[in-house]
């Protein structure tokens, strides 16, 4: 019996097809890529996408490759060709499977696609396959289309800055470029964990959902060391790195064009063309506010962590190779110190790269700034990696603070203080009569109750962590949150809020987890304190409706999942971690807070019965609370809370208020004097950018 | 009169701006001390508003000039500037009104000797060809989000976001497109009027310099339009370039040339449409045509890279596969036919910039004290400013060996605000930071309640009209500027001086709409 190969190779281009005409890249363009082993349908269509070449613009449909082909398989692929479709389908699948791969490594899960709203009965439905068009668009575009959980790839004939690299009027496409591909990837990625990072309700938003993306494109390029090789040996002695890195960094994303613009932030030539690294400044982060400007900033604070990692992982080697000295001698570097350069190089992006892509799970899931990140960015590490021997969270920390990203209400920036404040919340059983275990942060309840919440939790860990088919995950997750009732056809996902778990048989009823939270929290003012959530008796005052049926604030439970990994040192995590979800109508009136508006209630239809759209001055806002529970301690770890309340009125005054402070951020950021319109594409085509379903079509558009 | 009189150099420009709404309507009445000299005239329209709208402004306006306008300067064809012409011909046609001459860019040059000029209104009429094919072909496409979207929870917000993109492209055609494919109604019209009285017309060029007799003492230097469309084509930088970004071509097509091809071929066979690969990758037609056969699952790995002989009922098969996929029943919320028509969107961004850039810039140059300046650059946006310092024959005509563009900016006391202080309609290094007098003032065809509907999200740019008020001292004029009052939260920076004491200036003049809130115009003395 032969086993299952554990890798498919295809090859591709490194960065687009631009850099094969060039004598001193070309050789390091073609690149083997591996992606995991699956059996491929001609298309490619697999577990996790489909590619379907269709071509609107023509209204045809480009014949679809057989990767699982014999000849194709023996040669590892088809050749890199531009004139190829079958490669272009080819590309796309191996780059969108290497970014898979980088994710779920990171994550240590599977990557689930934004499931599909629905507006009857019915929910939400799974998406098991991102849907890829390689030739979608005739425009120097390409997008994530969040509405059709789809790649969009555009070609076009290109107008070149300089004609000696593009012929003019050949053509380009989108599609054959490796930064393009996993950046847009990552948006999908992203969107399948955080489905409200697509609304952008403060400045950071879109910024973070282009530069995550962009810090993904390359620190991805940095993870082949072939490509790292090459550029090092290049460079002879020039170990000033973070020029080189950087410039690299640089030329990644300048092939195509807009992509470079995130990176500018990086570094540029002077006037005498040489490159160098761009001093940041403290102003930057307050008064850059175009989404990929604002991105950039982010993009090079990551890039400067990364380089100063490098640095210090490489101290040694330099010590050794220039005799103590820091200086090397004339003339081509050692191929071994280049080699084990470049190692360390791949290995320090690596974690990098896995640094920022685990900081999503202790993030908020709505309303993040690139403060917020950044705390998720060190609670995670400090979380996995206890002993911080290389000052990879300093890194960071420096990184951002030289750029004036600082996250609100925190006092001082410090590992401890960015860390999310550990809670160790509830009680295991019996521990609350045991006066050694007492707890005085919260009411004796409410802790008990997270205490019996985590116990709960642990079911869920069992029922996800050996699931192999996202299929199983996604209905599984969705069930252990919304209930499962026998009346209910199989596979039905229910409304969390709107069709309570209840049928006339109760017994054959499993109750979900929103409904439990409902049954012990509905009207905690501790609970409410500790998540800045409405759960008290009068959530009206704050905007929440009460639901009809409960007679108790609705909310929602969202972002269901497990996190297992096991850390450097043998440690292994394992929490469970959900995200509650609130929302409150708010009406403005001439520039002024004016009071709440029913959100649930029903809206005027327009001549076709839609429902029209909100009146001017309304909008809605959400209170969010991620709560990370350890299945180990069985205590709640972390509470990281946007709150809906004015949390302080709460406490002082037992006052129930919404939070002003939030209320009046995504006011000014959506709707005042200085909202921004964002590009003039989205000013002619759009209601603003929080009005659209397709934010990345705009985004990208020049 | 005595002679002296006649020969006295220019010594004021009365500038008056009509305030027809946005868009641009003014008279320039030029003194030789008290004496009237000389009446010139430049565009006529207003992107909102009908005849009876026009009509109080433009017998205003006729009876001001006393019907003679010693010359008529046409920027550019958008409606926003000649559709005066066209919704109120009979102020012009009248046997009474005299036009002596009348100036156009090279660009509107019926026959021009080396062909530059058709070879732009070629480029300009496929453009138009291939917006108004997918406009249409955007319209008729609502239909179809509804019935893909059916029970998504998006729905709603999918058709919200058709209906603010097809306002978009509205706004953009109403400016840029003439009825079924005609040329701007404006522009046929006032070439119409100007055979009829047989006006004599020049087609002006950039780097010429032109002396009017009547006007002693001034220079008419003419900067635009260029007539390089390559090196026009930059990427502008934001802080540098112009105060916001937007990258966009000159007069080339850009990166569109594809998309152009393809909105023009909507509708026509598929022999005719270009395809980016070799034929025989496309899955054949024929079948396509069996789009609602029932969905086959079953497919059969095998293609042509096999060295037997592919089974063409194989073949089919994957191909059929492919496309089942793509129509099947269920999938429907995924068709993308017509996410790629929303490229009409920069097109059309690009087409109004590429008129914009054919705009006919003047800057009118005073042999007075201090050799003021005049720049009257029409819609003129950043690729243009750019152009005008590559005029090689101003290479250091400047004072202190400057470009002659540079020195003329440096000396600029009166700058009629390009494009309605839109973020690249005023060039920033190249423009505005070159403006160094201390008395400049500018006047802006911007009016917030009288504009198309679009056109509110990027005019004014903030912080172009903040610098200005700054640079200005106050004095910028807008139409309708006490006025103006938005949606909530949408106020506008204050622009400018008091009320009272812009009123109170000196140089000011207005006249009041009776009954009506805004002015009929609002003027400015400028002494030169």
């Amino acid at each position: 019996m032969i086993k299952v190969p554990p890798c498919r190779k295809l090859k591709g281009y490194a960065f687009d097809p631009s850099l094969s005409l060039k004598m001193d890249t070309a050789s390091i363009n073609d690149l083997l890529y591996k992606v995991p082993w699956e059996k491929l349908d001609p298309g490619p269509v697999g577990e996790y996408v489909e590619v379907v070449d269709y071509d609107p613009t023509i209204d045809q449909f480009y014949t679809p490759v057989n990767l699982d082909d014999p000849y194709i398989l023996a040669q590892d692929g088809l050749e890199p060709s531009e004139s190829n479709p079958h490669f272009h389908q080819q590309m796309v699948y191996a780059v969108v499977m290497t970014t898979i791969k980088n994710f779920e490594k990171a994550l240590g899960r599977k990557i689930l696609w934004s499931p599909r709203r629905m507006d009857g009965q019915e929910y939400e439905k799974q998406v098991l396959k991102l849907r890829i068009y390689p030739h979608a668009l005739r425009e120097p575009n390409a997008y994530y289309s969040p509405l059709k959980k789809a790649l969009l790839f555009g070609y076009f004939a290109s107008n070149p800055a300089d004609e000696t690299l593009h012929m003019p009027d050949s053509l380009v496409f989108t599609c054959l470029s490796h930064d393009i591909i996993a950046h847009e990837t990552t948006h999908a990625i992203l969107d399948g964990i955080y489905g409200l990072y697509n609304e952008p309700t403060n400045v950071d938003m879109l910024a973070f959902h282009e530069a995550f993306a962009d810090i993904v494109a390359l620190f991805q390029h940095f993870t082949f060391p072939e490509v790292l090789k090459h550029q090092i040996a290049k460079t002879k002695g020039d170990l000033a790195t973070e020029t080189l890195l950087g410039q690299l960094a640089q030329e990644f994303g300048s092939a195509v064009g807009q992509y470079g613009s995130l990176r500018d932030a990086i570094g540029s030539k002077d006037k005498s063309g040489v490159w160098k690294l761009q001093k940041p400044s403290p102003d930057d982060y307050r008064n850059v506010t175009e989404p990929h400007a604002r991105g950039s900033i982010l993009v090079a604070a990551v890039f400067e962590a990364f380089v100063n990692i490098y640095k210090s992982r490489v101290a040694d080697l330099i010590r050794i190779a220039s005799e103590g000295t820091g200086i090397l001698r004339q003339g081509e570097l050692h191929p071994d110190l280049v080699g084990r350069l470049a190692t360390e190089a791949a290995k320090a992006a690596g974690h990098v790269l896995r640094m920022c892509i685990r900081a999503l799970d202790y993030c908020p899931p709505i309303d993040l700034t690139f403060g917020d990140y950044l705390r998720g960015i060190i609670t995670a590490d400090a979380d996995l990696v206890a002993d911080d021997n290389r000052d990879y969270r300093l890194a960071f920390i420096e990184a951002f603070r030289r750029r004036g990203i600082y996250p609100q209400d925190i006092k001082t920036l410090s590992v401890e203080s960015l860390r999310h404040t550990v809670l160790n919340l509830g009680y295991k059983h019996g521990e609350k009569d045991d006066p050694s275990k007492k707890d005085d942060s919260l009411d004796d309840n409410t802790i008990e109750m997270l205490g019996l919440i985590n116990t709960e939790l642990r079911n869920y860990a069992e029922l996800v962590k050996y699931e192999n088919s996202r299929e199983e995950i996604f209905k599984k997750t969705r069930q252990y949150i919304g209930g499962v009732s026998i009346a209910d056809p199989p596979g039905t996902t229910r409304r969390k809020t709107k069709q309570p778990a209840i049928v006339a048989d109760t017994k054959k009823e499993i109750p979900g987890l929103h409904e439990r939270l409902n049954k012990k929290f509905a009207i905690s003012k501790d609970f409410a304190r500790l998540t800045g959530l409405a759960f008290v008796g009068n959530s009206d005052a704050a905007g929440v409706k009460i639901s009809k049926k409960y007679s108790l604030p609705s909310f929602e439970v969202t972002n269901l999942r497990l996190i297992s990994r096991v850390g450097p040192d043998g440690n292994q995590i394992n929490q469970v971690v959900f995200s509650i979800l609130q929302r409150s109508g708010i009406v403005f009136k001439k520039g002024e807070f004016a009071g709440h508006f029913d959100l649930n209630a029903p809206r005027p239809k327009d001549k076709k019965g839609n429902p029209k759209p909100l009146p001017d001055g309304h909008f809605e806002m959400r209170g969010a609370c991620t709560l990370i529970f350890d299945l180990d301690t069985l205590k709640l770890k972390y509470a990281i809370s946007k709150p809906l309340l004015d949390v302080e009125a709460l406490e002082k005054e037992n006052k129930v208020k919404v939070n002003m402070k939030r209320v009046q951020t995504q006011y000014d950021f959506q709707y005042g004097e200085d909202s921004e319109t964002g590009n003039e594409f989205a000013a002619y085509f759009s209601n603003g950018m929080h009005t659209t379903g397709e934010p990345f079509a705009f985004l990208h558009q020049h | 009169m005595a002679k002296a009189a006649t020969t006295g150099r220019i010594t004021e420009v009365r500038a008056r701006m009509y305030c027809l709404g946005t868009g641009d309507c003014f008279v320039y009445k030029f003194y030789s001390g008290r004496t009237h000299r000389f009446t010139m005239m430049v565009d006529c329209g207003s992107c909102q508003g009908t005849k009876d709208d026009f009509l109080p402004y433009l017998e205003d306006l006729a009876t001001y000039v006393d019907n003679t306008i010693d010359l008529l300067v046409i920027t550019h064809e958008h409606n926003d500037h000649v559709n005066g012409f066209h919704k109120c011909p009979e102020i012009f046609e009248n046997k009474k009104m005299t036009i002596r001459e009348a100036w156009f860019a090279w660009t509107e040059h019926p026959d021009d000797p080396g062909g530059r000029a058709k070879d732009l209104q070629e480029k300009k009429k496929k453009m138009k060809h291939a917006f108004s094919n997918a406009l249409a072909a955007i319209k008729s496409k609502a239909g179809d989000i509804e019935t893909n979207l059916s029970g998504d929870k998006n729905k709603v917000r999918a058709l919200n976001n058709h209906d603010a993109f097809v306002t978009g492209l509205n706004t953009l055609a109403d400016v840029n497109l003439g009825v079924a494919g005609n040329p701007l109604p404006g522009m046929t019209a006032i070439k119409n009027i100007l055979e009829v009285k047989k006006t004599k017309i020049q087609y002006l060029e950039p780097g010429a310099t032109i002396k009017i007799s009547k006007l002693p003492g001034l220079k008419f230097h003419i900067l635009g339009p260029p007539f390089d469309t390559e090196s026009v084509y930059k990427h502008e930088k934001e802080g540098t370039d112009v105060f916001q970004k937007n990258k966009k071509s000159g007069f080339s097509f850009g990166d569109f040339s594809m998309a152009i091809n393809a909105f023009s071929s909507i509708g026509t066979e598929a022999g005719e449409k270009d395809i980016p690969f070799h034929d025989r990758y496309l899955v054949p037609k024929e079948e396509q045509q069996s789009r609602q056969m029932s969905i086959q699952t079953t497919i059969m790995r095998q293609t042509t890279y096999n060295e037997e002989k592919q089974k063409p009922a194989v073949t089919d098969q994957i191909n059929k596969a492919t496309r089942d996929l793509y129509f099947a029943d269920g999938n429907e919320w995924r068709k993308i036919d017509l996410d790629w028509l929303n490229s009409a969107g920069s097109l059309a961004l690009r087409l109004n910039s590429h008129i914009n850039n054919t705009s006919l810039v003047l800057a009118i140059e005073s042999e007075g004290p201090g050799n003021k300046v005049m720049l009257l650059p029409g819609d003129a946006e950043f690729g243009s400013w750019q152009s005008w310092y590559a005029i090689e024959k101003w290479k250091k005509k400047g004072r202190n060996e400057k470009h002659l563009v540079e020195d003329l900016l440096n000396r600029t006391v009166f700058y009629k605000v390009s494009h309605h202080l839109s973020y690249n309609g005023t060039a920033l290094d190249l423009g505005f930071n070159k403006m160094e007098s201390d008395e400049l003032v500018a006047m802006a065809t911007l009016d917030r309640k009288r504009i198309a509907k679009k056109w509110k999200g990027t005019m004014p740019n903030k912080k172009l009209l903040n610098e200005l008020i700054k640079k200005c001292k106050g004095k910028v004029f807008m139409m309708n500027e006490f006025d103006v009052r938005d949606a909530p939260g949408k106020t506008l920076p204050r622009a400018s001086l008091p009320k009272t004491e812009f009123e109170s200036l000196e140089e000011f003049d207005q006249k009041k709409y009776p009954g009506k809130k805004g002015p009929v115009y609002l003027q400015y003395n400028v002494k030169l």
